[in-house]
């Protein structure tokens, strides 16, 4: 993170995306456009954890994320998305960040509610009339040398894909019976959580959409859009801009928008396909 | 006395080991530089060491020039060490929410230190620093000894100069004459216990802790049972880090 | 400790020099002979202790004073039962210029130091803090102990060691007497002091190596019967700054180990760490006994006039 290039470097990766002509653009470390950096995952590997999965991007980037489950008593005063608001925490820390920082707060944020929008309307975390499953979700990266928000949601994506939750052995209506949900002792079992992927495009003029932009790109880039994706070739709001440099920022042409949700919808399947 | 049979009749301790048996012990390294040649970073090696149920992490950034200019020594190498241990990393989750390490982090921050101080050899690194940075994942009995184990090998991973291979086990004791080594979760709470880190595998002492109360007169037995196992740990730890490369050349060519 | 000091090269070589020919920088004979222990009790008060190590002229090389004092307080949720527990070690521009820009917490010698001392009464017992309680759950005792360095020439860890036992043997806190969940503290006017239950006293004794060879000849030799450093017992400030490692082991009368630390520096053979840890059992006996000793003439003074308020009748062994 926060790499300083000095501005030879920059105009040099900037002039080699911006050409005339599309195919002869080139991406610093030589992927294709829609080509995300390579990726080594190691589902569950915790076993204290009910998920977790490490995630070892190609620039070095190591996000870890582990998944705890805990029973909650239910708050009827609270409205569903308050409730979710409290069933689903999300803890992210980079090493070198302190605790406030708004980069870590904003990820954090736009986790949390992609979680929550999809667990909305479904019953998933209930456990009983009374209790429900609280999760923990815990971000560490390592070695953090660009965005980490694209890897972060793909561990988070992979991690919710894998979590086991106990099985509720007692009955499930308990609203009129004084008792604690009892659980088998070994039997676990996996519920799938959806959770949106997030993607990070980064825009070179009119034409040039590249997915999942390396530290270089960002820091030369028109403008970079944050786009969902979930199962099923939806795109899902909110999709947000971002940028990363003061010298090369511009507004960009809506038409571009509606390029890059496509680009994405073409995409995302394949990626959600090889997590 | 205690509420478990830490030690059977038939010298079997609870996880099935015997006495003087080791955790298992697998380290491994993620290398990026066989995904591209360009990279920017210079600690693209994170080295994951699984001790029983020890998980840690640890990756070196440098040597490096230090970003603040007072920190420069011009006739040797500075070493800083931050120990980070993750919330998940327990059974029950931590619920502390400042993210600030505990005294007991700070301490064996101090002590790793001062320990690797004396070990890397510093003098060919002037002017620079060497950050180790180590992120514990899961923790069982003995975390200690897999932290020292783990910053060893990825000296060796990160060609960091060393003198020579620095080993840690932790050893307890039961019933004030049996000698466990290489502590689990539950045994390292009810016990004696104490960390002991030699150097090579020799009976040279490096690093000694005993927080317990502990008999004077058994201690002569508690560092031989230590220095033992050091050196059969380092015997394991020269093996894998033979293997790890073996595997890293293949994966380069 | 005190890291602006620069030393130059040749008073290095100076003080390696005496050292190797079992010399001091004042005029110690041997380096294992300690300076001159001082305990100074203030009159008419309780857990005030100053504490000194006398030179051999007896100029004072280092002084602390150590203060305990009490509060109630609501105890830790985790651990209802039992009272509160705390050091807080601080050198200030009294010890010395140098000390005055010390940050608190950081991870400084002084941290590690006030670490040990804390975890070595704590861990082991020495402070009965169950005894603290006064109810379960909502009011306990709190116990602090300031350390105040007034001068310093080194033997940091032992004063303080010894310091923080002895005013906590000496130091009574207020009575109370708890009716209807209502707690009255009452003052020493009152009703006597109560003493603190400790248990047992871990005096805490620090080895200083210093090398004598390069460090990749030392580690690489690989034999313990050479000769590869030596030991010295109570450094002053700038054998201490020159120092290369250190043993620190903190015994109980009753052959006890309560911590034993060797924080990494130059490795040291196991069957001389072994020694060394025998040999610390005599020295610590010794300064239990003073320090015993220091507390029963501060008490008879005390009790001048003890005898004569007694009610109890003598007695006479038959």
């Amino acid at each position: 993170m926060n790499t300083l290039f000095s501005t030879t470097e920059k105009s040099f990766f900037r002039e080699s995306l911006i050409k005339e002509n599309i195919s002869e653009c080139l991406r610093s470390d030589g992927r294709d456009f829609q080509q995300l950096r390579t990726l080594e995952s190691y589902p569950s590997f915790l076993n204290n954890c009910n998920g977790s999965t490490r995630l070892v991007s190609q620039d070095g980037t190591e996000a870890i994320v582990s998944c705890k489950v805990q029973l909650l008593e239910n708050d009827y005063k609270l409205s569903e998305k308050n409730l979710l608001n409290k069933l689903v925490n999300i803890d992210l820390s980079i090493p070198d960040l302190d605790n406030g920082n708004k980069l870590l707060i904003q990820i954090e944020d736009s986790i949390k509610n992609n979680v929550v929008s999809q667990l909305l309307g479904t019953e998933t975390l209930k456990v009983t009339a009374k209790y429900s499953f609280q999760l923990f979700i815990d971000i560490l990266v390592i070695n953090c040398n660009s965005y980490p928000l694209g890897l972060i949601s793909l561990a988070v994506y992979a991690t919710l894909n894998n979590t086991l939750f106990p099985v509720l052995l007692s009955q499930d209506d308990d609203l009129l019976v004084e008792q604690v949900p009892q659980f088998h002792d070994h039997d676990l079992k996996l519920i799938k959580i959806p959770c949106p992927v997030t993607f990070v495009v980064a825009i070179f003029g009119e034409n040039l959409l590249l997915v999942d932009p390396s530290e270089e790109e960002l820091q030369t880039a028109d403008n970079c859009l944050i786009i969902n994706y979930v199962m099923g070739k939806k795109v899902v709001g909110p999709v947000r801009t971002i940028q990363f440099n003061d010298e090369y920022t511009k507004g960009f042409n809506p038409l571009v928008l509606s390029k890059a949700m496509k680009l994405i919808e073409s995409i995302g399947e394949e990626v959600l396909q090889a997590l | 006395m205690s509420r478990f049979e830490f030690f059977t009749s038939e010298g079997l301790r609870i996880d099935g080991r015997r006495s003087g048996e080791l955790k298992n012990f697998e380290s491994s390294i993620t290398t990026t530089s066989n995904f591209a040649n360009f990279s920017r970073s210079t600690s693209t090696n994170t080295t994951y060491l699984q001790m029983g149920q020890n998980k840690v992490l640890v990756t070196i950034n440098g040597p490096k020039e230090p970003t603040n200019r007072s920190k420069i020594d011009i006739t040797k190498a500075t070493l800083t060490t931050t120990i980070n241990i993750s919330k998940f990393s327990k059974v029950n989750r931590n619920t502390n929410k400042s993210n600030l390490p505990d005294k007991q982090t700070l301490e064996w921050e101090y002590e790793i230190t001062q320990l690797f101080s004396k070990i890397v050899v510093l003098e060919t690194y002037p002017k620079s620093t060497i950050s180790i940075n180590v992120t514990v994942l899961q923790q069982d009995g003995g975390l200690l000894s897999a932290i020292i184990n783990c910053i060893t090998t990825a000296l060796i991973n990160n060609s960091v100069q060393i003198y020579d291979i620095v080993t840690a086990v932790s050893v307890g004791i039961v019933d004030q004459k049996h000698f466990l080594l290489d502590l689990n979760h539950l045994e390292e709470q009810f016990l004696s216990s104490g960390t002991i880190a030699t150097i090579g595998g020799s009976d040279e002492v490096c690093l000694m802790r005993i927080r317990d109360k502990f008999p004077l007169d058994l201690i002569e037995e508690f560092v031989q049972v230590g220095v033992q196992g050091c050196s059969v740990l380092k015997h394991i730890i020269i093996n894998q880090v033979k293997d790890m490369n073996l595997n890293k050349l293949v994966e380069i060519q | 400790m005190a890291k602006d000091l620069e030393i130059s090269n040749i008073e290095k070589k100076f003080i390696f020099d005496l050292l190797a020919s079992s010399q001091r920088l004042d005029g110690r004979k041997s380096l294992l002979e300690q300076r001159n222990l001082n305990i100074v009790i203030t009159p008419n008060k309780f857990g005030d202790i100053y504490i000194e190590y006398k030179r051999l002229d007896g100029s004072i090389a280092t002084r602390l004073h150590c203060k305990v004092t009490s509060e109630v307080v609501k105890p830790k949720a985790q651990r209802p039962f039992e009272g509160t527990f705390f050091i807080n070690c601080e050198f200030n521009g009294l010890a010395g210029l140098n000390f005055e820009n010390y940050k608190v917490g950081s991870n400084s010698d002084e941290f590690y130091y006030g670490r040990l001392i804390e975890s070595m009464i704590l861990r082991s017992n020495a402070l009965d803090l169950e005894q603290l309680c006064i109810i379960a759950g909502l009011k306990v005792w709190n116990i602090r102990v300031d350390v105040h360095v007034l001068e310093f020439d080194g033997g940091f860890l032992e004063l303080a060691s010894i310091g923080c036992m002895t005013s906590l043997l000496h130091y009574r806190r207020p009575d109370v007497t708890v009716r209807n969940e209502k707690v009255t503290v009452h003052s020493f006017d009152e009703k006597e002091g109560v003493k603190l239950g400790v248990l047992h006293i871990p005096i805490a004794l620090q080895f200083n190596l210093f090398q004598l060879k390069e460090t990749a000849e030392i580690i690489k030799s690989n034999s313990s019967i050479e000769n590869n450093e030596l030991v010295a017992l109570d450094c002053t400030l700038k054998e201490d700054l020159l120092k290369d490692g250190e043993f620190i082991i903190a015994l109980n009368k009753n052959r006890e180990i309560v911590q034993l630390n060797k924080p990494g520096g130059l490795p040291i053979a196991a069957l001389k760490l072994i020694q060394f840890a025998h040999m610390a059992l005599p020295i610590i006996e010794e300064i239990t006994s003073k320090m015993l000793k220091a507390i029963e003439i501060d008490e008879r003074q005390r009790n001048k006039y003890g005898h004569l308020l007694s009610a109890e009748n003598d007695r006479y062994a038959g």
